[in-house]
C-alpha cells in the first residue's frame, strides 16, 4: 500500500516565534490506518495536522498527499478534498443555516452538479446516522450531533483521510462515544484513513498506531502496546498514560508478573486471573 | 454555611407549549465544608439546580435556605447581591467572561460589585490571583487576552474567588484542558476545599475526577435526585448508573469485575494507587474477608 | 431557555406562495412597496389590500399572524397617524384644545396608516413563507448582475447566511456571559441610561472577542472545505422559475397597471 500521506523533513516556524513548532518531522501514513497523535501542549500536534491539508505550508521539507505536494497551488484544492478535517469547536465549523445546507457546503465549493450534491448530502447523513436531520437548525443540536454533522460535511467531499483535530475535547461523554463509534465504523467499513489528534489517552486505544510528539518532533511511533510500554519516557514528557496501563504498571512495580502491553480492562482482568490461577 | 433545599421545583416557560420541568421536588441538605459532586446526564437538571443556589434562577416552587437565610422568600430575593457574595459560581469555559484591560482589573470586578473599599478590593484580587498561581505584579498588569488558555481559566476562577465565597460551585472546571491542565485545576480546587474549608459543589461528567475528589455524589435524572451517597456506594450501583446514561470510572469497573470473580475488593476505588494497593493485597491474601 | 428561538420567522408549508421562486417574491415585494405609495384612491388601496390578503389566504397563514407582524411597528404607526391627523392644513372639522383635525388630515392619516401597515404586512409575508437560505439565495441571484459594477453579490449573501446561522448561537452565548457576570455581582438592570450602558461592557467585550475568535475558526474550517470565493460554486438547491412564478408575475403586473391607471389616467384627485 502506497503511503497516502508523507512528510519529509517537515519544519515549520511561525513568524516571530523563537523556536520552530515542527522540527524535522518524517513520517509516512498508509491508507486505511488509524493513527493517533499525542503530545503535551506546544508539541506541535495541531500544527502538524494543519499541514496535512495544506492549511499551513512547510517552512522547509515537504508534505505529500496522494503524491501531490501541498505547496503546489494548482493541486492544493485536491489535497483539501482528499484530506478532510474536523475541528475542536463544534459550532465554529458549521456554516449552513440548516444541516443539509452545511453538508452541501463542501461539494458546492467543488462545483459538483446540483443533483449529485443532493445524493452526497443524503449519503453523508446516512453514514453519520443522522438521516432525517437535514432541515434541523444547527443550534438545536447537541455537541455530538454537531460534530457528526461536521464529519458528514467532510465525507460529502469524498475524502480518503479524515483528520480529527481534538474533535472530542469539548464534548460530554455521550457525545464523545458517539463520535468515536462513528469514526471506528468509518475506518472499518470505508477504509477511511483516520488521523486523530488528541490528549485523551483512553481514546487512543482504538488506533492501530500512535505517534508521540514532543517539541516539534516525533519521539515514539508504533502500535499502542509498544508505545505505552515506555512509561518512564512518556511520563517524563508530561503525558498521562491510559488508566489501565497505569494500573498495570503500578501492579508490576509491586511484583505482580503481568505481561507487558495490557491496554483494556478485559485484558487486565484476564491477566490478573491468570496470575492468580498460576499460584504464588 | 449550610445549604438546604426543600421541595424545590422549577418549570421553564410554564403554561406555554414549550414548558419544561427542569427540577422536580428536590430536597437535600449540604453541611458546611462538604465536597459534593453533582452528576447526571445532559438535561437532568444539574445546571438548573446549581443556578438556583446563587439566585440566578428563582425556583417556581419550594424553598432554599442558605446560611440561615431563606433566599426564596421576598426578603431573600432582595438581598441577592449578598447571596452571590457567599455562593460563588464558576461556569463552564469561564475564560469567556474575561473583559477588562488587565488581569487585576478583571479579578477586581467581583469585589468592586460588592461595593467594598478600593484597598479591600485590591487586597482580595491579589490574594485570589496568588491562590490560583497567577501571582506577581507582571501578571496582574497583563491583558487577560494575552494569557494562555489555562492561565485565562485560572484568572477567571480567581475572579470568583476574589469575592471570598463560602460555597464554590464549579461547572466542569477541567473541560477542554489537556491532562496537565486538568491536574492543575483540579489540584487547586482540592486545595481550596482543604485550605479554606469551602463547601464545593462540582458539576461534572468525568467519573474519574468525581471519584477522586468528592466526598458525596448527588445523581440527578429528569429533575429528580435519584442517588445520594459517598462515591463508593454510588458506584457500586453500576447497572443503575448505566441505565441513566452514566458510567462508572474505569477503575471501579475493573474492581467490580474482579470482585465478581471472587477477589476480595470493595465496590469502588478512588484512584490508581488505591486500586493497585487493594488488588495487590487481595492477590496476596485471597482468603481474607474484605471489610 | 433560549432554545425556542428559530432563525427568522419562517413557517414551513407547501402552499403556492411557499413554492414561488424567492427571486420573484423579493422583486414582487419591492414592486408592491413602490406601487403602494404611488396608489391613490380607495379603489386602488382596496385592490392592493385584496392582493395581499388573498396572498395570505393562499399561503394558509392565519389573520392573527398577519396582524402580529404589526406589533413591532405599532409605535411608529401610531405616531405617523397622529402627526398626519393633527398637523395637516386644510378644512378644519374638529378642535381639541389647541389641536385641530382637518378633513385632509383624516384622509392623509388613514392613507399613511394603511400604507405603512400594508408595507410591514407584505414584508412579513415574505419572511413567513421563505426560509432564510432561500432568501439569501434569491438575493444573491438578483445582485449577481451587479458584479459588473463591483457589487460583491456572493460575499454579501454568504455574510447574511452566516449572520443568520450564528444569531441564535450568539444569543445563547450572551445569555451565558450575562449569567457569569451576574454571578460576580454585575447588575444590568439598575441605574440611569449612562450607568446601564457602562454596565454592558462586561457583556459586550467578551461577546465581541468571542465573535472574532469564531470568525477566525470558521474561516479556517471553510478553507478546509475548499472554499475559495464564489467562482465556480454550484448550489444544492437550484432556483428554477416555473409556471406559478410567471402567473404571479402577470397578476402583479396587472394590479400595478390598474393602480397606475387609476392614479394617472382615471383623474382621481
Amino acid at each position: 500500500m502506497a503511503g497516502l500521506i508523507r512528510a519529509e523533513g517537515l519544519t515549520h516556524c511561525y513568524s516571530g516565534a523563537r523556536s520552530p513548532a515542527l522540527n524535522g518531522v518524517d513520517v509516512e501514513i498508509d491508507a486505511g490506518q488509524w493513527v493517533a497523535v499525542v503530545g503535551p501542549n506546544g508539541s506541535g500536534k495541531s500544527t502538524f495536522a494543519k499541514h496535512l491539508n495544506a492549511l499551513l505550508l512547510p517552512t522547509s521539507g515537504t508534505v505529500t498527499v496522494n503524491g501531490l505536494d501541498t505547496r503546489d497551488e494548482a493541486t492544493m484544492w485536491e489535497v483539501r478534498r482528499t484530506v478532510g478535517m474536523v475541528f475542536q469547536n463544534p459550532d465554529n465549523q458549521i456554516v449552513g443555516t440548516i444541516v443539509e445546507e452545511d453538508i452541501a457546503f463542501g461539494p458546492e465549493n467543488l462545483g459538483v452538479p446540483s443533483p449529485e450534491i443532493r445524493r452526497r448530502v443524503d449519503d453523508a447523513l446516512e453514514r453519520v446516522g443522522m438521516t432525517g436531520y437535514g432541515r434541523r437548525e444547527p443550534h438545536l443540536l447537541s455537541g455530538g450531533q454537531k460534530q457528526r454533522v461536521a464529519i458528514a460535511g467532510a465525507l460529502a467531499m469524498q475524502p480518503r483521510c479524515l483528520v480529527l483535530d481534538e474533535a472530542t475535547s469539548m464534548l460530554d461523554p455521550l457525545g464523545r462515544s458517539e463520535v468515536l463509534g462513528l469514526i471506528e465504523q468509518l475506518n472499518r467499513e470505508m477504509g477511511l484513513t483516520v488521523i486523530q489528534i488528541t490528549h485523551h489517552m483512553d481514546e487512543t486505544l482504538l488506533a492501530s498506531r500512535i505517534l508521540v510528539m514532543q517539541e516539534g518532533r516525533i519521539t515514539h511511533d508504533g502500535p499502542p502496546r509498544t508505545v505505552f510500554s515506555q512509561e518512564a519516557d512518556l511520563r517524563s514528557a508530561g503525558l498521562e498514560l491510559p488508566t489501565i496501563v497505569q494500573l498495570a504498571q503500578n501492579l508490576r512495580e509491586r511484583g505482580l508478573a503481568l505481561p507487558p502491553g495490557l491496554l483494556t480492562p478485559d485484558e487486565l482482568i484476564a491477566a490478573l486471573e491468570e496470575v492468580r490461577a498460576g499460584g504464588h | 454555611m449550610a445549604i438546604e433545599l426543600l421541595g424545590v421545583s422549577h418549570v421553564y416557560q410554564a403554561g406555554t407549549p414549550q414548558q419544561v420541568r427542569a427540577l422536580d421536588g428536590v430536597s437535600l441538605f449540604i453541611p458546611d465544608g462538604q465536597f459534593v459532586a453533582l452528576i447526571g446526564p445532559t438535561g437532568s437538571g444539574k445546571s438548573t439546580l446549581a443556578q438556583t443556589l446563587n439566585g440566578l434562577i428563582q425556583p417556581t416552587a419550594g424553598r432554599i435556605v442558605i446560611d440561615g437565610v431563606e433566599i426564596t422568600s421576598v426578603e431573600g430575593r432582595r438581598s441577592l447581591r449578598q447571596l452571590r457574595h457567599k455562593v460563588g459560581m464558576v461556569f463552564q469555559f469561564p475564560e469567556h467572561q474575561l473583559f477588562e484591560d488587565s488581569v487585576l482589573a478583571d479579578v477586581s470586578f467581583g469585589p468592586r460589585n460588592l461595593r467594598l473599599p478600593a484597598s479591600e478590593v485590591r487586597a482580595r484580587a491579589i490574594a485570589a490571583l496568588e491562590a490560583v498561581g497567577l501571582g506577581g505584579e507582571e501578571m496582574a498588569a497583563r491583558s487577560p487576552f494575552a494569557l494562555s488558555g489555562g492561565q485565562m481559566r485560572r484568572a477567571a476562577i480567581a475572579g470568583v474567588l476574589a469575592m471570598e465565597p463560602k460555597v464554590l460551585i464549579l461547572d466542569e472546571p477541567a473541560a477542554g484542558l489537556d491532562p496537565l491542565g486538568r491536574e492543575e485545576i483540579l489540584g487547586q480546587v482540592q486545595a481550596l476545599h482543604r485550605d479554606r474549608g469551602l463547601t464545593v459543589i462540582l458539576v461534572s461528567h468525568d467519573m474519574q475526577d468525581v471519584a477522586r475528589l468528592a466526598q458525596r455524589l448527588l445523581v440527578m435524572d429528569q429533575g429528580r435526585l435519584v442517588m445520594d451517597g459517598p462515591p463508593d456506594e454510588v458506584f457500586a450501583h453500576a447497572d443503575q448508573l448505566r441505565a441513566l446514561g452514566l458510567d462508572v470510572p474505569v477503575l471501579s469497573s475493573v474492581v467490580q469485575q474482579l470482585r465478581a470473580r471472587g477477589w476480595q475488593l470493595p465496590a469502588s476505588v478512588r484512584n490508581v494507587e488505591q486500586a493497585a494497593d487493594l488488588i495487590y493485597a487481595a492477590y496476596r491474601n485471597p482468603t481474607r474477608a474484605s471489610t | 431557555m433560549i432554545r425556542s428561538i428559530t432563525i427568522g420567522r419562517y413557517l414551513s408549508g407547501n402552499s403556492v406562495i411557499h413554492r414561488l421562486d424567492p427571486r420573484v417574491k423579493i422583486l414582487a415585494l419591492l414592486v408592491y412597496m413602490v406601487i403602494l405609495f404611488v396608489a391613490k384612491g380607495w379603489l386602488a388601496y382596496g385592490l392592493l389590500g385584496l392582493l395581499l390578503f388573498s396572498s395570505f389566504w393562499l399561503a394558509r397563514i392565519s389573520l392573527s399572524y398577519m396582524l402580529r407582524s404589526l406589533r413591532p411597528v405599532l409605535f411608529i404607526l401610531f405616531f405617523t397617524v397622529l402627526i398626519n391627523l393633527f398637523w395637516t392644513r386644510g378644512e378644519v372639522v374638529w378642535r381639541l384644545w389647541r389641536l385641530t383635525v382637518t378633513r385632509e388630515g383624516i384622509a392623509l392619516a388613514t392613507a399613511m396608516g394603511y400604507r405603512l401597515s400594508m408595507l410591514v404586512i407584505s414584508a412579513s409575508l415574505l419572511t413567513l413563507t421563505t426560509p432564510p437560505i432561500a432568501l439569501t439565495d434569491g438575493l444573491e441571484h438578483l445582485l449577481t448582475p451587479g458584479k459588473r459594477i463591483g457589487i460583491p453579490a456572493h460575499e454579501l449573501a454568504l455574510m447574511l447566511t452566516i449572520a443568520l446561522r450564528f444569531i441564535p448561537t450568539l444569543l445563547e452565548e450572551a445569555d451565558r456571559i450575562m449569567k457569569a457576570q451576574m454571578a460576580r455581582g454585575a447588575d444590568f438592570n439598575s441605574g440611569g441610561l449612562i450607568q446601564r450602558a457602562r454596565s454592558l461592557l462586561p457583556l459586550l467585550v467578551p461577546l465581541f472577542v468571542s465573535a472574532f475568535r469564531r470568525a477566525d475558526e470558521l474561516a479556517t474550517a471553510m478553507e478546509a472545505r475548499c472554499y475559495r470565493g464564489g467562482e465556480g460554486r454550484t448550489r444544492l438547491r437550484e432556483l428554477r422559475l416555473g409556471a406559478i412564478d410567471a402567473f404571479a408575475g402577470l397578476i402583479l403586473v396587472a394590479v400595478s397597471g390598474v393602480v397606475l391607471y387609476l392614479r394617472f389616467a382615471g383623474g382621481a384627485a
